[in-house]
């Protein structure tokens, strides 16, 4: 039972009939939730409040117990390497270092994969030829391939996703959500995906709205 | 760490090498006014070195226009001995014993001739010389005498040469006796004295403090008398409050000990300076390099919010700026090292032509400063830069 809610309430953000904001939910690992909202519900901050980025709320939430809010520091960067990944709806990647460097400095931090392992990622996403580039000369749907590259490069019990295939084609997106839950299935972890979208890119097991 | 350097870049080459230069010469010139004081020390006060004996100070109140035919104002009171012996430094402190009683010397050898004496005593751990025949007992006839060094020259060199008379050795001297009268009259007698040496540290002439005692007990007239001269003894007769003190209260010593006084305290003062430019130097190019750290950290703020969010701690991207810098610190400090050791061994092997001793290696307070500096150095610069990057999280 790695993330649990309770009475979850952002100041600026109504919670009116949300599935999700006033409610106590439990995010099991190994369960699949696709939160669905349309813009300005906060989809952003709700995954920034499960990551410990975003910390002006009221109400619970907890990893295994332990309130994210009153981590300290080592026990946030732990939370971040070890625990929880993402792949953040503006991707936050170096602009000026190479798509290489870029995984490969998550890599490095708590090595899951073999660097060889992670070039046969980037070949299965069709981004193989694009890894010694840098990230600014790249296409927003080869960034995209490329921070979800870099989300699986670590271990975690829950992987955070936000709006993560807006600039894929289907294709690309089926290639992608493969890749994602072979990952996710070896370590027998849990997807909470937020979009704007209703989708069929994973087996969810919950489908709410915000 | 390759990953991390390449995101988050280096220092620029100028900026390293001139605030590692600086450190450099500040952490030098810091040892050097360190080495060069406890040198000064060392030359100054070269028995502390062999750790032998203390210095000893005669006072006696300055005898003034308004205290003559006052005799009593010459004496000290027991109120300001016990004032001399708390002052600081002081390690020990005697009263000198002086005669109550008629001393007549006359018949030396075969040469008649007869002269007033006073006789001063006092115990022997205070004598600079320890005299083989140094004892007395009662109904001992040989009276054991030590005299100043000064007198001897006195007569040699101001009396004999003038008046044509033997110039005498020590030696000669000593095996020289001659006879004492003490007492007066019915009440009187006759002792054999000898010198059996002579005192460089008092302007005096000493008996045994047992025949002291007995003599004023027995030929003594009047009540015992206060102590009109005291013997200080001190390792340091040139610290300053002393020296205060002393003239303070009108008491007077032996001038040429005290002058060091004034040696030291510019000594003092000359390092101090020097000490203080040096720091001063060294905390300048430490900000230096703090502030360019900072500058860099400031500039790479974006890229350290990101490293923070991919799950990267404070302590870790701090040791990406300060990483460096403290190794290279470590190589100042063993450079600044080897050039206060090499400028040492230079100094002593100089000064060792003109027969002054100084040790050949750099002094335990110096390696004391330096690491005391350096360590400081490291843990406010790991600091400092830690809580600047931990603000990105």
């Amino acid at each position: 039972m790695p993330i649990h809610i309770h009475s979850l309430q952002i100041p600026y953000i109504p919670s009116g009939h949300s599935d999700i904001w006033g409610k106590e939910i439990h995010f099991a690992e190994d369960q699949y939730y696709h939160i669905k909202a349309s813009s300005g519900k906060g989809k952003s901050t709700f995954i920034q409040c499960l990551y410990g980025v975003q910390k002006n709320y009221s109400g619970e939430l907890s990893f295994n117990g332990q309130s994210v809010k009153n981590m300290n520091i080592a026990e946030r960067c732990h939370y971040r390497e070890q625990s929880v990944s993402i792949v953040f709806q503006d991707l936050k990647l170096f602009e000026h270092q190479t798509a290489f460097e870029n995984i490969e400095i998550k890599r490095q931090l708590n090595p899951y994969h073999t660097e060889s392992r992670m070039k046969d990622m980037a070949i299965e996403l069709g981004v193989s030829e694009q890894l010694s580039r840098p990230i600014d000369t790249l296409s927003y749907g080869e960034r995209q391939r490329i921070a979800i590259i870099r989300a699986l490069m670590q271990p975690f019990q829950m992987l955070l996703l936000d709006e993560p295939f807006s600039h894929l084609d289907q294709a690309n997106i089926q290639k992608a959500s493969a890749l994602i839950l072979h990952e996710v299935r070896q370590r027998k972890a849990g997807i909470i995906l937020v979009d704007l979208e209703d989708d069929q890119h994973f087996p969810y097991h919950e489908k709410r709205i915000l | 760490m390759g990953m991390l350097k390449s995101i988050l870049g280096m220092a620029s080459l100028r900026v390293r090498v001139f605030t590692n230069v600086a450190l450099f010469i500040g952490f030098l010139l810091l040892l050097l006014s360190v080495q060069l004081y406890v040198d000064a020390l060392q030359i100054l006060h070269p028995d502390k070195q062999k750790n032998s004996e203390a210095d000893f100070l005669v006072v006696n109140k300055t005898i003034t226009n308004d205290m003559m035919g006052r005799p009593e104002a010459s004496y000290f009171t027991p109120a300001e001995i016990e004032a001399l012996r708390k002052l600081k430094g002081i390690d020990g402190l005697s009263q000198i014993t002086s005669n109550r009683y008629a001393i007549e010397a006359h018949t030396l050898g075969e040469l008649a001739f007869s002269s007033q004496l006073f006789f001063e005593s006092m115990p022997d751990e205070y004598l600079d010389i320890t005299p083989k025949k140094w004892t007395w007992q009662a109904g001992q006839k040989n009276l054991p005498i030590v005299l100043s060094a000064d007198f001897l020259n006195l007569y040699n060199f101001g009396f004999a040469l003038s008046q044509g008379l033997p110039q005498l050795s020590e030696e000669t001297i000593q095996t020289l006796s001659f006879s004492v009268r003490v007492g007066n009259g019915s009440a009187s007698e006759e002792y054999i004295g000898e010198v059996v040496g002579f005192t460089q540290r008092y302007s005096s002439v000493l008996v045994p403090q047992s025949f002291m005692q007995y003599a004023n007990q027995q030929y003594g007239q009047g009540k015992s008398k206060a102590c009109s001269r005291l013997i200080l003894q001190t390792r340091e007769p040139d610290q300053p409050e002393l020296v205060q003190y002393l003239k303070q209260h009108h008491y007077a010593t032996q001038n040429d000990k005290l002058k060091l006084s004034r040696i030291r305290t510019i000594v003092d003062m000359v390092f101090g300076a020097g000490g203080f430019v040096a720091l001063f130097i060294l905390i300048l190019s430490f900000m230096v390099l703090l502030l360019y750290i900072r500058l860099l950290i400031a500039e790479a703020s974006h890229k350290l919010e990101l490293l923070t969010l991919l799950g990267y701690t404070p302590s870790r991207l701090q040791k990406h700026f300060t990483g460096g810098s403290i190794k290279i610190l470590g190589l100042i400090l063993i450079m600044s090292m080897l050039g206060v050791a090499a400028l040492q061994f230079m100094l002593a092997s100089t000064l060792k032509h003109y027969f002054i001793e100084l040790s050949f290696w750099p002094a335990w307070q110096t390696i004391l400063v330096l690491l005391l500096v350096a360590s400081c150095i490291a843990m406010v610069l790991r600091h400092n830069v830690q809580t600047v990057i931990a603000k990105y999280l």
